[in-house]
């Protein structure tokens, strides 16, 4: 009996010293993290598209694969078809295929919580895209920053028309079924906002909560959704609350609600007093910022480049680097004066993303990001 | 004694006894939107203005046009889920042609010839072969809506601003689609009211065997609801893209449920063989209404959801008692 007494101690010392040992093996490969020879070779990837209805998330993935599989990497690409019930039961065949990294973009929150358990079951690494999965490293926009510079750039544009906080109401359209890791957004832009602008109540993002309306007597919060209809029959009412003798700045959280709102803007003859901002770089957003004085910035993350951000982030994961809470792309706004140095000139088509955030730049170790050689100061 | 009781009454003059089913069924949901108005005239700023009243009207015109398919399909004895697929359908057909130089009005009368072929289908299976309409319609639903994500590649499309008439205003503020909205709801009331065609949807809706004994025709009558469904919810489609001066696969597809909900209001039964456009009108107009004044109001988009949900049950809970009072009467 005391002999398997002095067994189970040693085995439990042992145990423990292996996992202290792992954990520093870990935390060296952590300041590494770059491709042993530019070779992906023997590495298997498991790639969850969101929904393949979605052209920006085959786009998505379809980087991801092509320049992976270029590397010598095996990619299982799955589709979660917009619903729980199938992310569910494609986090256990990525299990069982036994990848060295998933990445996994849940359309919906619904199922982030067991699918989250089944890879840290399974002790493989797993990337979150957009919604975060319990136990797995998160990329995302870092929507704090990126409504910050909006926030700044609808400052500019209003100091130069001479609106302040006397003469303008800010309407922020928040999307209710995107919950608060992307309203964040809309309050962040106000906050911001009021903090710069002459004349505006400081507010905190904090302050704003879902069910605000009112943001004292400068700011209505409404719901306008994600799609242009919804943008379109939300602002014409919210319209009728604000004299026509002042003057409107509209935030929304995707360019379809804002394309909606302005157009209830042309029908209520308000255009010449109102000044919108967009979230995601469509066509559409360009044309009008190119062309027209009413839609005059749009954030932008480089949404269908997202792919190649991933793929280093999986890589640099591979190789045992802990990413940091959030791995962010590129991120910019654009308007009039900037749009042509990100984009080719009457067009959406990329030519230069800006620098990836600090925190993101341990994807450069990887040398992936500079295969694709489209961001400033990143070449191969 | 019993006997002697009934005869003393009918010797007392009778006086007139208000009950349930005597009231038209579209006079307590009318009562109601007057009582909304009024609500909100005292209580919200700007409501009651030329201005809002051309908001509520140019907002609520889509579902209208939609809400009048439905509705003789209702009367029918049917419902139409495939209204949420066919307008994002025909707006990015709509787009797509335009944008690709076809004249406005060439680009239209495709949207409508699609609208027509979805009917036909919708024709097939419920009136030949007896597929129950919930399931065809959500069927057809899904494959209307995929065609249009798969049209637009799940992008928004622009439309023309030349090709977008429809939205443009013609008095005031007031849009060309309010007008062809309101003569398209002056027509299907004509023809609902007026023609042996309206009663006879009314006559297979309240009982298709009684109706095909006494000869009606009920898979050309029947079958003509859908069809009529289907081109107005194209039509719909292309009144939304013109106003919006663009389209893509998810627009306006919540407008079946807002369309179905019109109707009920209105005073049409699920079961068929009731309702009326002027039902339909009150009901459209109460939910753009409520939706309106809650929004100038300031209350949260949560608590509108719950606010709608609780006037659409409280309409169709009045219809159902309304009903069981007329069977006892």
């Amino acid at each position: 009996m005391k002999k398997n007494g002095r067994r189970l101690a040693l085995v439990v010392v042992v145990s423990v010293v292996a996992l202290i040992l792992s954990a520093c093996s870990t935390a060296t490969a952590s300041s590494s993290g770059g491709i042993k020879g530019q070779s992906l070779k023997g590495v298997k990837f498991a790639f969850a598209i969101s929904d393949s209805a979605a052209s920006v998330d085959v786009t998505q993935a379809n980087v991801f694969v092509q320049q992976a599989k270029k590397l010598g990497a095996t990619v299982h690409v799955y589709n979660n078809n917009g619903d729980a019930a199938t992310m569910l039961s494609n986090s256990a065949l990525m299990v069982a295929s036994k990848p060295n990294v998933i990445v996994d973009y849940p359309s919906v929150a619904d199922a982030t919580d067991r699918v989250g358990q089944a890879f840290t079951t399974a002790g493989i690494p797993c990337i979150a895209i957009n919604v975060p999965i319990q136990g797995c490293s998160f990329f995302n926009f870092d929507e704090t920053a990126l409504a910050d510079l909006g926030a700044e750039a609808m400052a500019k544009q209003m100091k130069a028309r001479g609106w302040n906080g006397s003469n303008t109401t800010v309407i922020i359209g928040q999307a209710s079924e995107l919950g608060e890791s992307v309203n964040i957004a809309v309050t962040s832009f106000y906050s911001k906002l009021s903090e710069i602008v002459p004349g505006m109540t400081k507010v905190k993002a904090s302050d704003i909560g879902p069910s605000t309306t009112k943001i004292n007597s400068q700011g209505l919060q409404v719901d306008v959704g994600l799609t242009l209809d919804q943008g379109y029959s939300t602002i014409n009412s919210a319209l009728q609350t604000i004299p026509t003798n002042r003057n409107v700045v509209i935030y929304t959280v995707a360019d379809d609600a804002t394309q909606g709102a302005l157009r209830a803007v042309a029908a209520q003859n308000r255009s010449s007093t109102t000044m919108g901002s967009g979230y995601g770089g469509e066509p559409a957003a360009f044309d009008a910022i190119r062309t027209g004085n009413v839609w005059v910035t749009d954030q932008i993350g480089f949404f269908p480049y997202w792919g190649e951000f991933v793929l280093a982030m999986a890589v640099a994961m591979h190789n045992g680097v802990t990413p940091p809470p959030l791995t962010a792309p590129s991120q910019v706004v654009v308007d009039k004066q900037n749009i042509d140095t990100y984009f080719k000139k009457g067009t959406a088509d990329v030519t230069t993303m800006p620098a990836i955030p600090k925190e993101s730049e341990y994807l450069l170790k990887t040398g992936i990001l500079q295969k694709f050689g489209n961001i400033e100061g990143v070449t191969n | 004694m019993t006997n002697q009781v009934e005869l003393n009454v009918a010797k007392a003059p009778r006086a007139p006894r208000f009950t349930l089913s005597r009231l038209p069924a579209t006079a307590v949901v009318g009562t109601f939107l007057v009582l909304v108005i009024a609500v909100f005239s005292i209580t919200a700023d700007g409501f009651l203005t030329v201005g809002n009243a051309t908001t509520i009207v140019s907002t609520a015109s889509v579902i209208m046009i939609a809400a009048l398919g439905q509705l003789l399909v209702v009367i029918s004895g049917g419902f139409d889920l495939s209204i949420g697929g066919m307008i994002p359908l025909a707006a990015v057909l709509f787009s797509s042609l335009t944008t690709s130089g076809w004249p406005m009005w060439s680009a239209l009368l495709a949207c409508l010839i699609i609208g027509v072929i979805v009917g036909f289908i919708h024709t097939f299976f419920i009136v030949f072969l007896k597929v129950n309409p919930l399931i065809t319609t959500l069927a057809t639903l899904s494959v209307t809506g995929g065609i249009g994500f798969i049209l637009s590649n799940g992008q928004t499309l622009a439309v023309p601003g030349d090709a977008g008439v429809l939205g443009d205003q013609v008095i005031g503020t007031l849009p060309w689609h309010v007008l062809v909205m309101v003569l398209l709801v002056i027509v299907v009331h004509l023809l609902l009211q007026h023609s042996i065609f309206g009663r006879r949807i009314y006559m297979i809706g309240g009982n298709s065997e009684a109706a095909r004994i006494a000869g009606v025709r009920v898979t050309l009558i029947g079958g003509s609801a859908y069809v009529l469904s289907a081109v107005f919810a194209a039509f719909a489609g292309v009144v939304l893209a013109s106003q919006l001066l663009a389209a893509s696969g998810a627009v306006g597809s919540d407008i079946t449920l807002q369309s179905l909900a019109a109707v009920v209001l209105g005073g049409a039964a699920l079961t068929g063989g009731r309702g009326s456009v002027p039902g339909a009108v009150i009901g459209v107009l109460l939910l753009g209404i409520i939706a309106n004044g809650m929004t100038i109001l300031l209350v949260p988009s949560f608590y509108q959801q719950v606010v709608s949900g609780i006037v659409l049950l409280a309409a169709v809970t009045f219809s159902r008692l309304q009903e069981r009072a007329k069977r006892v009467s």
